[in-house]
């Protein structure tokens, strides 16, 4: 597997040129624009959890809208069977997450490329009808009536779509915190040479499979955050969240976005939610176009938008 | 009443044996997973419901739906997956995904979004007594056709020296190189036979299941579940695995109806924690 993008400099311009435009189309948009930012932020977090196994733990997998979906189903039950506080429970959902995400990557995280792959995306499947079947999760149906975190003691509504937005956000630059900082400490290092390497990182004593089983909970938890907070944005689950098309797009998103580099994770869910969403409103042949793409950046575009900004960078030097 | 849902696995694992055997063959020799052959599949069932819809001839559906997939197949081949052999396999996910995206979107806006059915020849339309039990003759003869290719292949693969020159470009492709087998022709020859074989099994089942859009979902992770399970680029792996899926999926529908599905991504789970590189290792 190929160098995962990697430079701290150009991560953090970019993320900071995204930030502040979620943030001033957040504060002058309409209803609709804020709503839409949410979402894309959440799909950020998800991409980011996704880029982060596939870039330091060269892990692709296509059965992580199960942690979507755990994270979202988690913190519904938490809220309306237990009721905890939806914040809180946001919070459980990434120890939900994280400890599924051990248990099954304690089994998963030594298969090869192509073996990883079909086991997350059987898992995921697996999940999947689970789900679809199961009358404590609603089956078909789904659950609705979940409500957003209250801070309304602090003078905040959260219903306020502005301010869920800004919450939204908020998760993300967290996140966005940690995953760089492990990116950047030694275990992230670790990830990077065991993916290189594997066979020579445990013949000098590395610990292979624990260092990819953190990185692998760590991505599912995150993950979770972002389903825990997808609920919270709709007010209701459907089961099709779980199904492994929503994988597939967040793993186009990150190599639309550049693996590897994280923000470009952020960038890329950004361009490719905004370009689903207004081209499925033009015309009705937008998958067409859509595939097309995909197929386009794969061949042509080695690092996706975040190669591009890699050339800027050199140019403007 | 046994003997009927024996019959129905059958069916059924025929059809994931079409599926499966040219995904798997696809693997062992490129080392991709084509996420697009359950589109291939449906793309033959729609191009067997126009010829029917112009001819009124399955037979003729039959014979042309799976040469023209296949046709598409060569040109899928010629022009986007030789160029993504040995590429990281994110990157052969990420293209098949975009073509899943193609083939669906194609579909609709050629055939629509209704679903539409092809009826059985007259000749296969009535039911034949199996021991005193009526059965759709129609189900019988995809079982036929099921067979009939498992032993050609199996036949040409192990016995002929055209067999033997994929086996050896599967097994080791720099060896069979240097032993002038030209692997190039052999990938395109059989890239494009396995997707004639999905196109099969799309006109095949059209009569039993109806032709729309989606059914390339519905087959698509059970036949990467076969390969899998049976191990990539290994035909008897393919032969077993499709059997073993198609047969607990059929009697798990009829007696534990809640865990069907799971039942099969469990016995997959199971069968990769014993057995990681699947049942048959190239």
């Amino acid at each position: 597997m190929r160098a995962a993008n990697y430079n701290p400099k150009l991560r953090l311009q970019l993320m900071i040129i995204l930030l502040l435009l979620a943030l001033i189309s957040n504060i002058f948009g309409s209803y609709f624009t804020r709503f839409f930012i949410a979402e894309i932020t959440i799909l950020s977090i998800f991409a980011m959890s996704l880029d982060f196994i596939a870039s330091r733990g060269g892990m692709i997998s296509l059965g992580h809208a199960m942690f979507l979906g755990i994270g979202a189903y988690a913190s519904a039950i938490l809220t309306i069977n237990y009721g905890i506080s939806p914040f809180s429970s946001t919070l459980y959902t990434f120890l939900v997450g994280a400890i599924i995400g051990i248990i099954i990557g304690y089994f998963i995280v030594l298969l090869d490329g192509i073996f990883f792959i079909m086991v997350t995306l059987a898992l995921g499947e697996m999940f999947n009808a689970w789900v679809f079947t199961s009358d404590y999760l609603g089956g078909s149906d789904g659950i609705s009536g979940i409500l957003r975190p209250n801070f309304l003691i602090l003078g905040i509504d959260m219903n306020n779509p502005l301010i869920f937005s800004f919450y939204t956000i908020l998760w993300l630059l967290g996140i966005y915190f940690i995953l760089t900082k492990i990116t950047d400490s030694p275990l992230g290092r670790n990830l990077d040479a065991i993916r290189q390497n594997k066979d020579r990182i445990s013949a000098i004593g590395g610990y292979t499979k624990a260092y990819k089983t953190i990185a692998f909970a760590l991505s599912a938890g995150v993950a979770s955050i972002a389903g825990s907070l997808y609920v919270q944005l709709n007010g209701f689950i459907s089961p099709e969240l779980t199904h492994w098309t929503v994988s597939g797009e967040g793993l186009i998103m990150i190599i639309v976005g550049g693996i590897g580099s994280i923000s470009g994770a952020i960038l890329g869910a950004t361009v490719v939610h905004i370009i689903q969403h207004e081209l499925s409103n033009i015309i009705n042949w937008w998958m067409l176009v859509i595939g097309f793409g995909f197929i386009f950046i794969v061949l042509f575009m080695k690092d996706g938008l975040w190669g591009l900004l890699e050339q800027i960078q050199k140019r403007l030097r | 009443m046994i003997l009927i849902q024996i019959l129905n696995a059958l069916q059924f694992s025929m059809t994931l044996f079409l599926l499966a055997v040219g995904l798997t063959i696809i693997f062992g020799l490129m080392k991709i997973v084509n996420l697009a052959h359950g589109s291939l599949y449906m793309v033959g069932a729609y191009i067997g419901l126009s010829i029917f819809n112009y001819t009124e001839s399955f037979w003729l559906a039959l014979i042309f739906a799976p040469v023209l997939t296949a046709l598409i197949g060569a040109i899928l081949y010629s022009l986007l997956f030789k160029h993504i052999q040995n590429a990281d396999p994110m990157k052969q996910v990420l293209l098949t995904f975009g073509l899943i995206y193609i083939g669906l979107d194609s579909v609709r806006l050629l055939w629509g979004t209704m679903s539409h059915s092809i009826s059985a020849p007259n000749l296969l339309s009535n039911s034949l007594l199996v021991l005193n039990e009526p059965y759709p003759s129609y189900r019988l003869f995809v079982i036929l056709v099921g067979f009939v290719v498992m032993f050609t292949l199996y036949f040409v693969l192990e016995k002929t020296k055209i067999g033997a020159k994929v086996r050896a470009s599967v097994d080791d492709p720099e060896t069979a190189q240097l032993l002038q087998i030209n692997t190039d022709k052999i990938l395109f020859y059989t890239f494009a036979l396995g997707c004639g074989l999905a196109g099969l099994a799309g006109i095949t089942v059209a009569p039993i299941l109806g032709v729309e859009p989606g059914m390339d979902m519905e087959v698509l992770v059970l036949t990467l579940i076969v390969v899998v399970l049976g191990g990539p680029g290994s035909l008897k792996g393919a032969i077993i695995g499709s059997l073993l899926i198609g047969f607990v999926d059929s009697f798990g529908k009829v007696y534990i109806p809640q865990l069907a599905q799971i039942i099969i991504y469990a016995v997959m789970a199971l069968t990769l924690l014993f057995k990681p590189d699947g049942l048959y290792k190239r």
